[in-house]
């Protein structure tokens, strides 16, 4: 797994940062938690460049550092978080979550927020003023990125390493207990209380830096020079783009598009209005089993008035909003269930059995794309029934034994399907040994996921083989002369400029598609 | 012995055999010689046993083992078998009993050579002049179709044998299968969604889609096969349906109850050795999903003919069969990859 990732980030930083930046990565990558004299006498690079590298990877929240002392002196340890180099990938896709939910300029200013990883309101208002906006206009995009918590402020402990953030606080904590060795008992408690106050913390900053309680002196200094009235608006507050609560409005959206096709567009507004009125408290995707339940009255009021509800032999003007929660408790995918009866009824959408119907759905078409129909109809009769031999299998799918032997053996091969070995005797005889099969959804989102990276990798070399193979093309069409119009490209020339452009786009489109492939495998 | 012979040798009981086989006749599934000795005064089981191997030398009387005990008995056949097997020789008897007694699910011709003790070659002759003489046939059944079967010639082979409705000539006949499903799964889809309002759902307490048994009646109404169909099969149809997520089910309102989440998956956890266990387990399973009854109504899905397509198998990656091989600076790599080349060319 860890290749194809590595490969992957590698191309991911050759193109956002070019070839040194993606060397001193990958150093990192490759060797891990390094010093800065680590890293200068292995890459080869002067320490400047190395040390400037690291800046733009600090800066674009990819790197962090930890200062721990080593005798007398104080050695800086850098480390590399993969998984935010890889969610790179994804900006087209967090750039139109961010348009949907803030609309066109908050959109504009959170692209700008990607292009520096970090920027204060200052920075910001200037790139992303469009023609004639007015100074509390672009305030107002901005608070509307900080009120959807797409957008939040950086902590100076953004930058350190959580783990050594974590080692320095249980130091700190035994220190204050005496400084005597403690149990594991006693170990595991303290780790569960620093857990407990951590989260209280973090809930601290989602709320939005102007809720915040105020925790250190230095910040009550600043707040009285500052000469914004506005706190947010403070030059030397840093903002970054919150991609955890990206990932909820995105996954949020997927389920509501999985109502939809499921039954029609009334009941994906019915799934979506019913997760907008908890998204709020969403912090990421792995937190909740289900939403908030909500009311079916109070549903009813916030439900979108263009799009109708309509139900067969209702007469006009009922609401239907009971019946479409109904129907969707009904389905087999089972996404709402009935929390209690208070208020008209109180629903919510079961978000973890959500995601893995979306995993599901994937995969499935997978199998249908990759082995066909009937290898489809025994993946999904395997995930019903869990477990089952190759006779029952055949019978239920209604092929022949040979063809579902086939399909199962081809499923395995792929990672998609797996045997149990169920021995009757003790010496494990293969003749005297049941051998179900049966398909783990979580089992299948690494295989898949590795395959993913994989294909996705070769994708990037793909697209920068084509380029590089039209190099000297590339060169005139910027020359220029030709940009200015003063002479030409020839037909071929153009033909060929034209097919590349074909070409790039393709391969970029899939890129993007697998990169939200990838999403839904490794974040929902 | 011929068949004037064998009716010669009818007229010639004598009145004490008469009277014993009057007494057989009277238990259809056989009698023991105590039970005999009670009905017949003064009669010892010499003279029993006597007269009772006269009547079975004369093909009046079967000889058979009771029970678990094994003790014997007899039991008096039927004037018809009688004549048939009245011009039987011994071996050629032998046979028969052990075909007849295999009934329609037919007796494997190895296991039959075994228990009829007899000479390969004898057996071998033997069972060719039966089948000559239309008495006995041989059927290959699906499961195992290079083992020959023997069943009596007026019996028609069991399911298990055939393969049931969905076996032509021995194959899974996997084209009809597929028509006729997709013929009913266009009759679900009528019934799915309302017809009046576009894009409209029913509410969810309609209780008018189809069950298996409304769906038996729409195929056999509509002549769409002149196979016949019974409600099993067209519940094993459904549940192919259901499983490729073309239709969901809802438990019908008022049926006896059951988690409509689970399957019903409980299998008997008999030891199955061989496969022919493990069919009549299975037909076992067949059975029981036919007493449910209409529990099921059939409801088609939306969403699922239209495939949400996956990003990777669009790629070449995803389809790839070198993608073991494939690493960048290898023989197979992204760069020059003729998939990729022929994809690329190809929109």
């Amino acid at each position: 797994m860890s290749g194809e990732k590595d490969r992957l980030a590698k191309a991911i930083l050759l193109e956002h940062f070019g070839p040194i930046v993606q060397k001193v990565a990958g150093g990192l990558l490759e060797r891990g938690r390094s010093t800065l004299v680590v890293l200068v006498r292995r890459l080869e690079l002067s320490a400047k460049q190395v040390r400037e590298c690291l800046f733009i990877l600090i800066q674009h929240n990819m790197v962090t550092y930890a200062e721990s002392a080593e005798g007398s002196r104080m050695v800086v340890y850098y480390q590399i978080n993969i998984n935010a180099i890889l969610l790179r990938d994804r900006f087209p896709l967090y750039m139109k979550a961010v348009r949907q939910k803030c609309g066109e300029e908050s959109q504009r200013m959170f692209t700008e927020i990607l292009r520096h990883g970090r920027a204060n309101y200052p920075l910001l208002a200037a790139n992303a003023q469009g023609p004639g906006m007015t100074r509390d206009q672009i305030a107002d995009v901005f608070k509307a990125l900080l009120d959807a918590r797409v957008v939040v402020e950086c902590r100076p402990q953004d930058s350190v390493t959580a783990e050594d953030q974590l080692m320095s606080e249980e130091a700190a904590e035994v220190a204050r207990r005496g400084g005597l060795p403690l149990t594991a008992t006693e170990m595991t408690k303290l780790r569960r209380e620093l857990a407990l106050k951590r989260d209280q913390y973090d809930d601290g900053v989602e709320t939005g830096s102007k809720r915040k309680v105020v925790l250190d002196l230095e910040e009550i200094t600043n707040k009285k020079v500052a000469v914004n009235e506005d706190p947010e608006q403070d030059p030397d507050k840093y903002y970054r783009a919150n991609f955890a609560k990206l990932h909820v409005f995105l996954r949020n959206e997927a389920i509501a598009r999985l109502a939809e096709r499921r039954m029609n567009a009334s009941a994906g507004e019915v799934v979506r209005k019913l997760l907008s009125a908890s998204e709020h408290k969403m912090r990421d995707c792995g937190t909740e089993a289900k939403s908030e339940p909500v009311s079916q009255i109070m549903l009813s009021s916030i439900l979108d008035p263009n799009i109708p509800l309509p139900v067969d032999g209702r007469p006009p003007g009922f609401s239907g909003t009971l019946d479409y929660l109904e129907s969707l408790m009904q389905d087999d995918l089972k996404l709402v269930t009935k929390e209690s009866e208070g208020g008209g009824g109180q629903f919510s959408v079961n978000l973890k059995q959500a995601a893995i119907e979306l995993k599901a759905r994937m995969m499935e078409s997978v199998v249908q794309e990759k082995f066909g129909d009937a290898a489809r109809r025994i993946w999904r009769i395997l995930l019903l029934m869990q477990k089952l031999n190759e006779t029952q299998v055949n019978k239920f799918a209604l092929v022949p034994l040979k063809t579902a032997r086939h399909c199962l053996y081809a499923m395995h091969n792929a990672g998609l399907a797996f045997i149990q070995d169920v021995p009757k005797t003790l010496d494990h005889s293969a003749a005297r040994t049941f051998f179900l099969w049966y398909v783990s959804i979580p089992k299948s989102t690494t295989q898949l996921a590795q395959s993913a990276y994989h294909a996705l990798a070769n994708l990037k070399r793909r697209r920068a083989t084509e380029i590089e193979a039209r190099a000297l093309l590339i060169e005139k069409m910027s020359r220029t002369d030709i940009i200015e119009g003063d002479a030409q490209l020839s037909e071929s020339e153009a033909a060929a400029v034209e097919n590349l452009n074909r070409v790039v786009d393709q391969l970029v489109g899939s890129e993007i598609r697998m990169a939200e492939m990838l999403m839904v495998l490794e974040e929902f | 012995m011929s068949k004037r012979a064998s009716k010669q040798a009818q007229a010639a009981l004598t009145t004490e055999e008469q009277t014993l086989l009057a007494i057989v006749k009277a238990h259809p599934k056989g009698v023991d010689i105590e039970d005999i000795k009670i009905q017949l005064d003064g009669w010892n089981d010499n003279d029993i046993l006597t007269h009772m191997n006269q009547l079975s030398s004369k093909q009046y009387v079967d000889f058979m083992t009771l029970g678990k005990t094994g003790k014997l008995a007899f039991k008096a056949r039927s004037a018809e078998e009688a004549s048939k097997t009245g011009g039987m020789k011994d071996e050629e008897r032998v046979i028969y009993r052990l075909v007849k007694e295999a009934k329609n699910s037919g007796i494997w011709i190895k296991q039959l050579k075994d228990r009829s003790g007899l000479h390969t070659q004898l057996a071998n002759t033997v069972i060719k002049n039966l089948e000559k003489k239309n008495i006995i046939k041989w059927v290959k059944p699906v499961k195992t179709p290079h083992k020959k079967v023997y069943m009596l010639f007026e019996l028609d082979p069991s399911t298990e044998l055939t393969g049931g409705a969905w076996y032509t000539d021995n194959e899974m006949d996997m084209d009809f299968i597929e028509q006729l499903s997709t013929q009913v799964y266009k009759y679900i889809v009528m019934k799915s969604f309302p017809q009046k309002v576009k894009d409209a759902i029913y509410p969810p307490s309609h209780s008018a889609y189809p069950s298996a048994s409304d769906i038996h009646k729409f195929i056999s109404k509509s002549g769409l096969t002149t196979v016949p169909l019974g409600v099993p099969d067209v519940q094993a149809l459904l549940d192919r349906l259901y499983y490729d997520g073309k239709v969901t089910r809802i438990l019908k309102t008022g049926a006896r109850g059951g988690d409509p989440d689970r399957m019903d998956t409980d299998f008997d956890d008999d030891e199955d050795e061989d496969e022919f266990d493990d069919d009549f387990r299975d037909g076992g399973e067949r059975v029981r999903d036919l007493d449910k009854g209409d529990v099921w109504m059939y409801k088609a899905v939306k969403g699922s003919a239209l495939e949400e397509r996956n990003a990777w198998t669009e790629v070449p990656c995803g389809r790839c069969p070198v993608r073991e091989f494939c690493k960048e600076g290898g023989p197979v790599n992204p760069s020059n990859c003729r998939y990729f080349k022929d994809w690329l060319a190809a929109s």
